[in-house]
């Protein structure tokens, strides 16, 4: 039974090895290593690499990294939160409410985000409607700033932020929100000291799963800031292309794995491991 | 403070009419228990009473003041959940806090610790729901929903998720601490025994109508209808009169003149503890139950006997 067992296993372990953990190897040896003059890595071993990272010009970046996926989050939750106690309080039609949220899903995340690019730009949609409809003379500057980049990131992670507070919500026993009425509380009261503490596990999680992808998105902030607003990730892709410093690439990257991996350690913790 | 008055009360589901044309009128500190089969109506005429739904037609007064179109939180009344709904990440201390602490009240802590107190709980003041008894989150419950003093607590079956024992416990303390502290308290049950003991009256529902309201020694010993005589007890009936098996009696002999005898063939005797079940049948095809005290006899299957009542226990209710 247990060879059985085992056998089954060995794809698995064979894929997370090889190809999870091997690159990964591959990446800490590069941030070792000195960049090449074609690309590439070459000798001597160095930490000159990290070093580096407290340069106070890729500090900018990372905390402005760290305050556009503080935003989205912050936008996210504040969106999914009304959508999702709404699906959850929405009897029989919950399966096909989810499943809608799902729907982009079904597209390619690129599409999506060029998508957001005809919307946006000077002769997009918006500013062809509100030139058209005469409520302004020339056309708004919506795409290629931070603005843009936060309204992408939210739009991409919306779905991740809605899924468990949905499944939080969803649990949540309505006689408790009547008790809390028994008792006096108004509805904003209700929210802010019965649904809110105890969607607390479902509004973590949430955080986590936007966070995490909005503090190293690249394709985003690409596209739809125009280079103008720089995050981390767009920096860990230009070392590896045009800067060709794949060392320094590998160690920021890394660096930013450490980050999150500490932030998911600190909540994790706080909720016994069953967040996720 | 004053009376709870419901006048013409109806309230349809989608597909039936749930509470059809309900009124009585609950005199202010009084126990009152609405009793019934579940899907009688009683919890959602409960529900219009707390604000958790409105009535279609019908008025609600609390001390003549109209309580329809209020909110709950509007509402000069609390009630005590089946299923308790303490909120689980607060103490018990903080859940009896909340309902003060909406109200801004600056004498919120005395109070908790009164509540406490009253209820025998202050040992277990700083425990989550889930850390309590089931005992205790009833105590809890029950404590959450007095301390805002309302001038109406309703229960809803709050007794219903205890063990038995600790059942008949609690009825005893609900029982003591209402003439204590003299607030109205509407008692929703299923369960006849439990009403019979509690309440100073009892309104029994069925189908959404009111069957009869009285006090428990009228509901039991002079039922309006059979459905009221057959829901609070067993009942032989003969025709259209109907006696309860433990004041029906058995004999070898014929009785005193003056009571009411059948002649039947004893089916089976059972013991049961506090008394002997005897099932008879007569001929006539009708089964009698008579529950009797040890010693006044003993039964055998086959046994020709007088089964027999006296007329005042008899209740004559026409089908």
């Amino acid at each position: 039974m247990n060879r059985l067992r085992a056998l089954f296993l060995l794809p698995a372990w064979a894929f997370t090895l090889l190809l999870f953990l091997g690159p990964l190897l591959i990446i800490v040896a590069y941030s070792l290593r000195t960049k090449g003059v074609y690309g590439g890595v070459g000798p001597p071993w160095t930490l000159e690499n990290y070093v580096r990272l407290f340069d106070p010009l890729y500090g900018v970046i990372l905390l402005r990294s760290f305050l556009m996926a503080a935003v989205s989050t912050l936008g996210c939750l504040a969106l999914a939160f009304p959508l999702a106690y709404y699906i959850a309080r929405s009897g029989r039609r919950k399966t096909l409410l989810l499943n809608l949220v799902m729907l982009p899903f079904w597209t390619s995340f690129l599409v999506r985000t060029y998508a957001w690019m005809f919307l946006l730009r000077d002769t997009g949609l918006i500013n062809s409607a509100l030139l058209a409809a005469g409520l302004i003379t020339e056309p708004l500057p919506l795409l290629y700033n931070d603005g843009a980049v936060i309204v992408g990131l939210i739009y991409g992670y919306l779905p991740f932020a809605v899924l468990p507070l949905y499944s939080n919500l969803e649990r949540l026993d309505k006689s408790l929100l009547e008790a809390a009425a028994d008792l006096g509380a108004r509805p904003w009261q209700t929210l802010l000291h019965i649904v809110l503490p105890l969607t607390a596990p479902g509004l973590r999680a949430a955080s986590v799963l936007v966070f995490i992808p909005c503090l190293g998105a690249y394709l985003t902030p690409d596209l739809l800031g125009g280079g103008k607003s720089m995050m981390i990730g767009n920096l860990v892709q230009n070392q590896f292309t045009s800067a060709r410093d794949w060392p320094f690439g590998s160690a920021l990257s890394l660096a930013l794995m450490a980050i999150v991996m500490l932030l998911l350690w600190t909540l994790l913790r706080r909720d016994g491991g069953e967040m996720l | 403070m004053g009376a709870l008055s419901l006048d013409a009360i109806y309230k349809d589901f989608p597909s039936h009419r749930v509470v059809d044309g309900i009124s009585l009128t609950i005199p202010q500190g009084c126990f009152y228990s609405l009793l019934g089969p579940s899907g009688c109506g009683k919890t959602t005429t409960l529900r219009m009473i707390g604000g958790f739904d409105e009535p279609d037609r019908g008025t609600i007064q609390l001390g003549g003041r109209t309580l329809n179109g209020l909110r709950p939180y509007e509402r000069p009344v609390t009630t005590v959940f089946q299923s308790y709904a303490l909120f689980p990440h607060l103490t018990a201390a903080e859940n009896i806090a909340f309902g003060l602490e909406r109200r801004r009240d600056p004498d919120a802590a005395r109070k908790v610790q009164a509540a406490l107190d009253l209820v025998q709980l202050s040992a277990k003041a700083g425990r989550l729901p889930a850390q309590m008894s089931g005992g205790e989150r009833q105590r809890t419950a029950l404590a959450r929903a007095l301390v805002v003093e309302p001038e109406l607590l309703l229960l809803d079956e709050p007794l219903s998720a205890l063990d038995p024992k600790l059942r008949k416990q609690m009825r005893l303390e609900l029982k003591e601490l209402q003439s204590r502290i003299g607030i109205t308290f509407l008692f929703i049950t299923h369960d006849q025994e439990e009403a019979l003991s509690l309440s100073d009256q009892i309104a029994v529902m069925h189908k959404g109508r009111l069957e009869q309201i009285g006090t428990p020694q009228q509901i039991y010993l002079q039922p309006a209808t059979r459905f009221v005589a057959g829901f609070l007890g067993a009942v032989n009936w003969v025709g259209d009169v109907g006696v309860r098996p433990e004041l029906t009696r058995i004999s070898r002999e014929a009785p005193a003149p003056g009571a009411r005898v059948l002649e039947a063939t004893v089916n089976s005797a059972m013991f049961l503890g506090d008394c002997l079940q005897v099932e008879t049948r007569t001929p006539a095809g009708d089964q009698l139950i008579a529950q009797i005290a040890h010693g006044l006899g003993e039964f055998r299957r086959g046994d020709r006997v007088h089964v027999w009542w006296r007329p005042d226990d008899e209740m004559a209710l026409p089908q």
